[in-house]
């Protein structure tokens, strides 16, 4: 309607448009990276090998790893939001622990030798660390007796944490086998990324743009305050109880796949508001593909920086997150206490 | 852009339906409880239609508890009616465009823009997904133009000061355009030309038929109101006209006489003894 307001609108779209033709850039350059450099690039079409390469192991890795950052960056921006706090991050109501254990679980069951029955494996790691994520939230939620109370529902988030961590802590004592597997769970990873794993995080990651579009107006009324936004017609406890449930599921999708990735869910929301001010449509928005972003260059770093190795990349985007943080705090130490 | 927005609510309508229904608010035999206090204790009350009516008594009487109760903000009890329905018979949607609640000391959690946040009181009448209509446009440059808070419009609200604010939070509670206005302290931070515009405002607002329900620690300007509902320890104590002697007297007596009411020419003045 006015100026302002449409000069902000059109901004917006140039932004989505940036990040998006970045998005593609970064999923061409995914293409070119690996452990075996260019060279299947160059013989793609005469070397079935170079063919399975690109096809079956660096395009479902980069589009994974992008759909995960875009996961977390979505959840990390309803969670802040829902929480009205800017250190919220996706892992805050216990997915992360509940993930570890299902993860520690699956481990001790199927031996500790993911590649014994690959598959199978596989599916039983993913399925049990998805199971872990969500189950732990509902716990939770059921501790906190709903989502009526902001700090019971933190409170018992960070109570399902710590007990869920020592029993992962009992389970990966009593069997040592499978320490390896389980720490290059917690450490993040991209490199199990598969067709399906983009189908399974695509889908969830349409079904949390749906919700959270439609109910973004609800986490921009409890800006005022839950009262207030109650005699607005919001009524916290509703749209806190169904967000967080897609929360959970965000999260679970993300972590099954990619593991404990650090800091994305925490980061992209604050650059994505470095640029919107409290429209959580357009923030979620942006947060989602800046999560996606960050994941995917995070991961191109990975598998960059020391070729032919690999470093796990929960460690680049904690590095990476943290400095980023650290640089926010010291910018403008006085007004960003009051945010 | 702006335009002069002729309100909702025009006077003949007002008549009409004051005819129909005096009463904006009638409570009948509340009682509510805050943790293990007893915070409103048995309140029966009617509030008149289209006046102003000022709830006043000493800290901790149950001012606030009352306005919340009675915006369904404690729960959708049957002991309140509304413009005589009862509350809980209401949907959420249906009580929040009738009623606008202005809290005292709420937070604001995240940086907003003026505009923005004073569009958010159009929440209860914007379909579920879309953006804002003409007239929500018109509504909110109205109602930024009513506190004189239009040149702040792109400002974030956090760049203001309190007193500043308050008037951006009243500007959201007019953008309701709500029937009942339920103000809790909504002079707070204001300096007195402010307070003198945002007693102009709500006795404007009555004048268009519109029912205004205040929490006042300043009893000199509860004094403006039509009404003065006269609470302590969770009662309602007296209830009469602001410009009766023994709605005077009743006041006094209820802050143990450590103030006295003089007349002052057509007015009074409230001083400590």
């Amino acid at each position: 309607m006015t100026t302002g307001h449409q000069r902000a609108t059109t901004w917006y779209a140039w932004m989505v448009f940036a990040l998006l033709l970045i998005s593609c850039l970064l999923i061409a350059a995914g293409i070119c990276v690996g452990s075996t450099g260019f060279e299947p690039i160059n013989t793609f079409l005469s070397n079935p090998a170079s063919h399975d390469i690109l096809w079956h192991i660096r395009l479902p890795r980069s589009i994974g790893a992008y759909l995960a950052g875009a996961l977390l960056g979505m959840t990390g921006a309803i969670a802040q939001g829902l929480f009205r706090n800017p250190l919220a991050d996706p892992y805050l109501l216990g997915s992360a622990s509940g993930a570890s254990l299902g993860v520690a679980c699956a481990l001790m069951v199927f031996g500790g030798s993911p590649f014994a029955e690959y598959w199978l494996a596989r599916l039983g790691l993913t399925g049990a660390a998805f199971v872990g994520a969500v189950s732990a939230v509902l716990l939770t939620l059921l501790l906190a007796r709903g989502a009526q109370d902001r700090l019971k529902l933190l409170l018992s988030g960070v109570i399902v944490s710590v007990i869920f961590s020592a029993v992962t802590s009992v389970i990966a004592f009593r069997s040592p086998g499978i320490l390896q597997a389980l720490q290059s769970f917690l450490l993040g990873s991209t490199s199990f990324m598969s067709w399906a794993s983009c189908v399974v995080m695509g889908g969830v990651l349409l079904v949390g743009l749906i919700a959270s579009a439609a109910l973004a107006r609800m986490l921009d009324a409890l800006i005022l305050g839950e009262r207030t936004a109650m005699s607005l017609g919001v009524y916290q406890p509703v749209v806190g109880g169904v967000l967080i449930l897609i929360m959970s599921l965000t999260t679970g999708a993300a972590v099954a796949h990619a593991g404990l990735i650090a800091f994305v869910g925490l980061v992209a929301p604050h650059l994505g508001r470095s640029f919107v001010k409290a429209n959580h449509a357009k923030l979620i928005g942006l947060s989602t593909l800046i999560g996606g972003v960050l994941l995917l260059a995070a991961d191109l770093l990975a598998r960059g920086l020391l070729a032919p190795e690999e470093l796990p990349v929960g460690i680049l985007t904690a590095l990476l997150g943290g400095g980023y943080l650290c640089w926010l705090m010291y910018r403008q130490p006085s007004t960003r206490q009051t945010r | 852009m702006l335009v002069n927005v002729s309100p909702a609510l025009n006077e003949t309508d007002a008549m009409t339906a004051l005819s129909e229904n005096p009463h904006a608010v009638a409570v009948k035999d509340l009682t509510v409880h805050l943790g293990e206090t007893e915070a409103l204790k048995q309140v029966d009350l009617t509030i008149p239609r289209g006046q102003w009516t000022a709830l006043i008594g000493p800290n901790g009487a149950g001012k606030s508890t009352l306005l919340r109760a009675i915006g369904g903000l404690s729960g959708k009890v049957a002991e309140i009616e509304l413009l005589g329905q009862p509350i809980a018979n209401l949907t959420s949607r249906s009580l929040a465009q009738q009623v606008s609640w202005l809290g005292q000391n709420e937070q604001i959690s995240s940086d907003i823009s003026v505009y923005d946040l004073v569009m958010l009181g159009r929440l209860p009448h914007r379909p579920w997904l879309g953006s804002p209509s003409t007239y929500d446009h018109q509504i909110v440059g109205d109602a930024l133009k009513r506190v004189h808070a239009d040149q702040w419009r792109n400002r974030l609200i956090s760049e203001l000061s309190g007193g500043e604010q308050q008037r951006v939070l009243m500007a959201r509670a007019l953008a309701v355009e709500a029937e009942i206005l339920l103000l809790d302290e909504p002079l707070n931070h204001l300096d007195p030309p402010h307070q003198a515009d945002c007693l102009a405002l709500i006795k404007n607002l009555t004048s268009k038929g519109r029912t205004v329900l205040t929490a006042l620690h300043e009893i000199a300007m509860a004094l403006y109101a039509h009404q003065i509902v006269i609470m302590d320890q969770g009662r309602v104590v007296f209830q009469g006209a602001a410009h009766e002697p023994q709605t005077h007297r009743a006041i006094e007596n209820v802050f143990d006489d450590k103030i006295k009411i003089y007349p002052l020419r057509d007015r009074w003045a409230v001083l400590p003894i």
